[in-house]
C-alpha cells in the first residue's frame, strides 16, 4: 500500500499480503494433514459437546456423540464437519495477526481473544442451526451454507481490524514502529 | 491511524444490516452470476485433461459435459476416451459477492467506482477455482475413471487440496481480501 504507516514501514501491503498468504497456506495445509486432523477431530467433538451443553442449559433436549449433535426428542441430528468448527476462520485470523507487524505478546493476546470471539459465534451458529434444522430445512440450508459462513468470516475480519488498531495505538504511544524482530 | 474502534464497530453493524439484503439479492441473481465462473472453469478443467464440450446452467447448478482423453503412455495399451457429465452446485461458491457488496455498502462513500467494479469482478470470477476443483474432485472419486484419468498420487493430492481451499476458504476469504485491498485506509498504520 502506498503511503505511510506500519505496513509501509515494514515493506508495505505487498509484503503483508505475501506473508499472510504463505502463513495461511502453511496452516491450512497442516490442518489437512494427518497430524492436523488429530487436533481437528477432538476439537470438533468438543464443539459438538459444548453446543449440546449450551442447548441443555435451555431445554435439555440435545446430546452429543462425537461430532454429531442430536435432539433426543425429534431425532434430528447435525454433524459438525470441516468448515463448521470455526477452525478455518481462526486460521485466517492467526495468519493475519502473524503477518502484521506486532510484538509476539500482542499477537498471542490477539490470537487468544480472537479465537474466543470466533468460537463463541461458532457456538451460536451450531445451536441456531440445530433449532433451525428442526423448524425448516430450507432455511437451515440457507443459513448453513451462506449466511453463517459470511458471518463467521465477518467476525474474524472485524476482530482483526480492532486488533491492528490496538497494536498501532500501542505502538504509537511507545513512539515508534515495533521492532523488526517482531515481524513474522 | 487505522480505522478507530468506534468506526470499526459501526462498520460491523452496518455490514450486518446490509448482509441479509445482499444475500437475498445474490440468491435471486445467483443463477446468472454463476455463468462467468462456470465458463472460466471449463478451460481450467482442460489443463487437467478434461475436455469440456458443453456447459449448461440450471437453478445454480453448472453441468459440464466433458470427454476424458487418456494421456498417451508408451508401452501401455491406449484406453478409450470416455464421455462424462459432472454437476457442480455453484451457489456454495458464489455467495462471497454478497459479503463483498455488504462490506462495501457498510464502508460508505466515497465509493471508487473502478475499485468496486474490480472487487466485484474478482469475487464473481474467483469461484471458477472452486467450481473447477469440485468437478475434478468428483471425477477423481470415481474409481472406474482411474485408468482413463491416469492422475498420479501427487495430482490427486493437489486436487484434494485445491478443493478444500476452494470450498472452505476462498468463498468467504476472497471478498474480504478484495474489500480490504480496496479500502487501505482501514488498515493504514501509524505514520
Amino acid at each position: 500500500m502506498p503511503g505511510s504507516g506500519v505496513l509501509a514501514h515494514n515493506g508495505g501491503m505487498r509484503w503483508f499480503a505475501i506473508r499472510f498468504a504463505l502463513v495461511l497456506l502453511a496452516l491450512f495445509a497442516f490442518e489437512l494433514t494427518p497430524p492436523g486432523q488429530t487436533l481437528v477431530g477432538p476439537w470438533t467433538a468438543f464443539v459438538a459437546s459444548a453446543s449440546a451443553g449450551l442447548v441443555q442449559a435451555f431445554d435439555g433436549d440435545a446430546a452429543a456423540r462425537g461430532i454429531v449433535l442430536y435432539s433426543q426428542k425429534s431425532g434430528f441430528a447435525v454433524a459438525i464437519q470441516a468448515g463448521c468448527n470455526g477452525i478455518e476462520a481462526m486460521l485466517v485470523l492467526v495468519a493475519g495477526m502473524l503477518a502484521y507487524p506486532a510484538t509476539w505478546r500482542q499477537r498471542a493476546a490477539g490470537i487468544a481473544i480472537g479465537a474466543m470471539a470466533i468460537q463463541a459465534l461458532n457456538l451460536a451458529r451450531v445451536v441456531s442451526l440445530f433449532y433451525l434444522g428442526q423448524w425448516n430445512r430450507e432455511w437451515f440450508e440457507w443459513a448453513h451454507l451462506y449466511a453463517w459462513q459470511a458471518l463467521i468470516m465477518l467476525d474474524a475480519v472485524i476482530v482483526w481490524l480492532l486488533w491492528i488498531r490496538h497494536v498501532d495505538t500501542r505502538g504509537a504511544a511507545a513512539g515508534g514502529p515495533p521492532p523488526a524482530g517482531a515481524t513474522a | 491511524m487505522p480505522a478507530s474502534r468506534r468506526e470499526v464497530l459501526g462498520l460491523a453493524l452496518r455490514a450486518l444490516g446490509w448482509l441479509p439484503l445482499t444475500l437475498a439479492a445474490w440468491y435471486f441473481a445467483s443463477a446468472a452470476l454463476a455463468w462467468v465462473p462456470a465458463k472460466l472453469a471449463a478451460p481450467a478443467l482442460g489443463l487437467a485433461g478434461v475436455e469440456v464440450r458443453s456447459v449448461t446452467l440450471a437453478d445454480g447448478v453448472a453441468a459440464f459435459g466433458a470427454r476424458l482423453v487418456p494421456p498417451y503412455r508408451p508401452g501401455i495399451a491406449q484406453v478409450e476416451s470416455v464421455a462424462v457429465d459432472v454437476d457442480v452446485k455453484t451457489r456454495t461458491f458464489t455467495f462471497g459477492i454478497a459479503l463483498f457488496v455488504a462490506l462495501t455498502l457498510a464502508t460508505g462513500r466515497p465509493w471508487r467506482a473502478r475499485a468496486v467494479a474490480i472487487g466485484a469482478a474478482v469475487t464473481i470470477a474467483l469461484p471458477a477455482w472452486s467450481i473447477a476443483f469440485d468437478a475434478l474432485r468428483q471425477l477423481a472419486s470415481v474409481a472406474a475413471l482411474g485408468p482413463v484419468l491416469a492422475w498420479p498420487p501427487a495430482v490427486r493430492e493437489g486436487i484434494a487440496f485445491g478443493y478444500q481451499l476452494g470450498s472452505l476458504l476462498l468463498p468467504t476469504l476472497a471478498p474480504v481480501i478484495a474489500w480490504i485491498a480496496l479500502n487501505p485506509r482501514l488498515t493504514r498504520g501509524r505514520a
